[in-house]
């Protein structure tokens, strides 16, 4: 499908009015960022589908109350993403979860075994990143992961600057020492087992 | 390898996840249901506001219509009645206030019911629980109840003693009257429902 141009602004009025070509262009948009934020916040991929569908879902119900001028569309849908996520991740927690990894993708290296390192660090830092409070994983991931700035950060997440720089800060020095406590002899049994932070 | 460093190869890799066909599939389906919701109901909601309001205006038109009747026939049947029983019975046997309503005896003249009242003079009464029906009376047309007050005495002279437990000398009875003004029956009028808060 060919990029679309237009502004949000104008997408949004649009698809108040009922054109759904115009919705289709803000999900299309829109519907990677969501999906991955949920995925990286959750942990798993079935709850991130579930929480994007249930963010557009709220979308299209309040298209017509929607305010530009009060916050961006990227900023909105964030932000109605952290509490979707947040209120899943809140009501999941009394179950216990079959499938809780992020599955895996084959990678396409020369070198299989620097592949194989590779993904173990990654599958490693997704599980410090899950262990985080979830205070300081939004953070990390909306400014790490995400690349937002500090203030869009703060935008979304209603925070002052100041509190995105300290939890980032925090969130970053707990991965740290998640990373060196998995690096060190004797923790590859407990690596195995991922942990997710609901608090 | 720091923790930026490693958090930066973790976007990248991140990048790469798509979202399932599927869901895409049922938020698009969630926006033509919303659609449909949205444009197609109003028009059905407002045609069903616009027939409730005729319907509310009709039966409203329709119950100020029946009130007008029922009070003008009440009128003329209290007017008739009243009139009747002003008029005093010309037979000494006939009851005064249901002179006019019930016809007297054979062979007594009604002095001043209408013409469809004079062709039927019989009177059978029963028993004073039940109505004591005209034979021949026009029991299609449309009936008004009235509750009448009248002597015991008269009532009795029907035929149909009645006790008389207050000591009055008067008894409730009720009567049916018809468009014309004629009693088409008449009873005693039974307390029932009548029981006040102490039970009597």
């Amino acid at each position: 499908m060919p990029a679309d141009d237009r502004s949000d602004a104008d997408l949004v009025r649009r698809a108040a009015a009922g054109e759904r070509d115009a919705f289709a262009a803000i999900y299309e948009r829109y519907r990677t960022v969501v999906y991955r934020f949920a995925r990286l916040m959750s942990g798993s991929p079935a709850t991130a589908e579930d929480v994007t569908q249930e963010v557009f879902v709220t979308l299209i119900r309040t298209l017509p109350r929607y305010e530009p001028h009060r916050a961006g569309l990227l900023t909105y849908l964030y932000g109605v993403a952290r509490n979707v996520t947040r209120n899943r991740l809140r009501r999941d927690r009394r179950f216990v979860a079959l499938e809780t990894a992020v599955e895996e993708k084959p990678s396409g290296a020369d070198d299989p075994c620097a592949a194989a390192s590779h993904s173990q660090q990654l599958s490693q830092l997704r599980r410090s990143v899950l262990a985080l409070p979830s205070r300081y994983r939004e953070v990390v991931i909306l400014y790490d992961i995400h690349g937002l700035s500090y203030a869009e950060t703060a935008r979304v997440l209603h925070v002052p600057v100041g509190t995105v720089r300290s939890r980032l800060n925090r969130g970053r020095q707990i991965i740290a020492v998640r990373l060196r406590e998995a690096e060190s002899p004797g923790h590859a049994c407990v690596a195995a087992r991922v942990e997710r932070c609901v608090i | 390898m720091n923790v930026e460093q490693s958090l930066r190869a973790l976007a990248a890799d991140d990048a790469t996840a798509r979202v399932p066909p599927h869901v895409d599939a049922a938020v698009l389906a969630a926006w033509d249901d919303n659609c449909r919701e949205h444009h197609g109901r109003a028009p059905a909601a407002r045609r069903k506001r616009v027939v409730l309001g005729f319907a509310m205006a009709g039966a409203f038109a329709a119950s100020l219509v029946a009130v007008v009747i029922t009070w003008r026939g009440g009128n003329e049947a209290r007017h008739t009645l009243g009139t009747i029983a002003a008029e005093k019975s010309v037979a000494p046997g006939v009851p005064e206030v249901v002179a006019g309503a019930i016809a007297p005896p054979q062979g007594v003249e009604q002095p001043m019911a209408p013409a469809r009242a004079r062709r039927r003079p019989v009177v059978s009464p029963a028993t004073g629980a039940a109505y004591v029906l005209v034979p021949d009376a026009y029991m299609d047309a449309p009936l008004m109840m009235m509750r009448v007050r009248m002597p015991r005495s008269a009532f009795s002279r029907l035929g149909v003693p009645i006790a008389n437990p207050d000591g009055e000398g008067m008894v409730d009875v009720e009567v049916l009257v018809g468009e014309d003004g004629v009693a088409r029956s008449i009873r005693r009028a039974t307390a029932v429902g009548w029981v006040d808060a102490d039970g009597r």
